[in-house]
């Protein structure tokens, strides 16, 4: 034994074993904290989308459609979300132990860091508009659509007084506008009794919601019209009409 | 013709450097904790003396390969504990046994210490003894029997144990708590006496 350190000395001469160079362990802490930070922003992005479907849910027409606020609640959290959120947390949280001194902090001030960090960055992602781009984008993957709250179910009842859709022409002078529902159905709009949301442009590409009545003559007279997504680019095609649709085409 | 070197005056820290561009200092750093880590690994694990020497040597080479690693905000004590520590924890994985903890004459001294620093009445007012003790620390809890070793054997203070264990300072205080709680009940349910 108490030759150990001679031989190992020896080990390492006649071996040429060395030192790993700084740089690998750098790299690898540099690695570490890049995983956390993306997890910190997939997880900003998910609080980001939560944020939008929260918004975007209906909540000033829950009377007209008849929804108790705390069933329509818990009917259209948007769980898929959340457990998004809940995983990369705990993926920041599992990166960031791993830092060379991520074990000397408090476990629950990693999670509610990771936490409140993907509350800000998520709400500043929110504010820019981000949260649209990456909900469409989710939602485009197959199957997801039918972990989330459908709104379209909602406002394809043109029958019953909700309607919604892109405008697809103006018909100037006439106080209407054409749109194409989310069956791709087209109505002319009649707007001479309309209440329309500060936040609603009528023109050519606005995606909207109406609330209104079918008339004699299958012209929609709407009482109320509304954007359908607050806090959405005025550029996106919210409604994605099948290919070859004449109205598939770039909204400028 | 061998390079007398007078490591005496210096820190390890110092040696850690002075090894990077020469790697003869090394042996100055292996002799500071030759003793040291020996003794921590016959009592975090039991093994022979073969084995012992097979896994100290170990340590050092994992511990030189990974010098660049060394981070100056901790002690090198406890970088080259952490090092033993999980190599030792490797070694038993290998050969898919638990560690047999506590050899030598050590319970004395973990009893001694655990009733200094709790109540004085909860334990014992007999004469300790050795064998009762190790038999009670064989049967506590992995995570509670290094916390013990730790502090009582190894006289590593909080942060030093926290860096070790890669563990908040915190929870190495609430370790050690229940680690001396559960030598307690265990002492309790068997009965023993000291």
């Amino acid at each position: 034994m108490e030759d150990t350190s001679k031989q190992v000395l020896a080990k390492i001469e006649k071996e040429k074993i060395t030192p790993k160079p700084k740089w690998q362990f750098r790299l690898e802490q540099i690695g570490i904290w890049f995983l956390a930070i993306i997890s910190v922003l997939i997880g900003s992005n998910a609080f980001a989308v939560i944020i939008f479907a929260m918004v975007n849910n209906d909540w000033e027409v829950l009377e007209l459609l008849e929804r108790n606020p705390v069933s329509h609640t818990l009917a259209t959290i948007p769980y898929l979300w959340l457990v998004v959120l809940a995983l990369f947390v705990l993926l920041t949280y599992y990166n960031t132990r791993h830092t060379n001194k991520g074990y000397r902090y408090n476990t629950y001030g990693i999670v509610i860091g990771s936490i409140l960090a993907s509350i800000l960055v998520g709400t500043i992602l929110y504010l820019v508009g981000f949260a649209p781009g990456v909900d469409r984008l989710i939602r485009g993957v197959p199957g997801v659509n039918m972990l989330m709250h459908n709104r379209e179910e909602i406002w394809n009842h043109p029958e019953d007084g909700f309607v919604a859709g892109e405008i697809t022409n103006m018909l100037g002078g006439a106080g209407a506008f054409e749109l194409v529902d989310l069956d791709n159905k087209e109505w002319i709009i009649r707007t001479d009794n309309v209440v329309t949301h500060p936040k609603v442009v009528i023109r050519v590409g606005e995606s909207l919601r109406i609330i209104g009545k079918i008339d004699e003559s299958n012209i929609f007279d709407a009482y109320q019209i509304m954007p359908w997504q607050f806090n959405a680019p005025a550029n996106i095609r919210i409604f994605q009409m099948p290919k070859g649709h004449m109205f598939n085409r770039e909204i400028e | 013709m061998a390079v007398i070197r007078d490591c005496s005056q210096k820190s390890d820290e110092e040696l850690v450097a002075l090894t990077l561009s020469d790697q003869g200092w090394y042996l100055c750093l292996m002799q500071r904790y030759e003793a040291k880590l020996t003794r921590f690994i016959r009592r975090i694990s039991g093994v022979n003396d073969q084995d012992l020497e097979d896994i100290l040597q170990d340590v050092f080479i994992k511990a030189y390969r990974n010098l660049n690693s060394f981070d100056l905000d901790l002690k090198f004590s406890s970088w080259i504990y952490r090092i033993c520590r999980n190599h030792v924890i490797s070694h038993y994985r290998k050969v898919q046994s638990r560690p047999e903890l506590i050899g030598g004459d050590d319970g004395e001294m973990i009893l001694n210490q655990i009733k200094d620093d709790s109540d004085p009445h909860a334990l014992i007012d007999e004469v300790l003894s050795n064998e009762k003790i190790q038999g009670v620390l064989a049967k506590m809890d992995k995570k509670y029997q290094e916390v013990i070793i730790l502090k009582y054997l190894e006289d590593k203070d909080y942060q030093e144990i926290a860096d070790i264990l890669k563990k908040p300072v915190g929870t190495v205080g609430t370790l050690l708590s229940r680690a001396k709680e559960q030598f307690k009940t265990i002492t309790q349910k068997q009965g023993t006496e000291f």
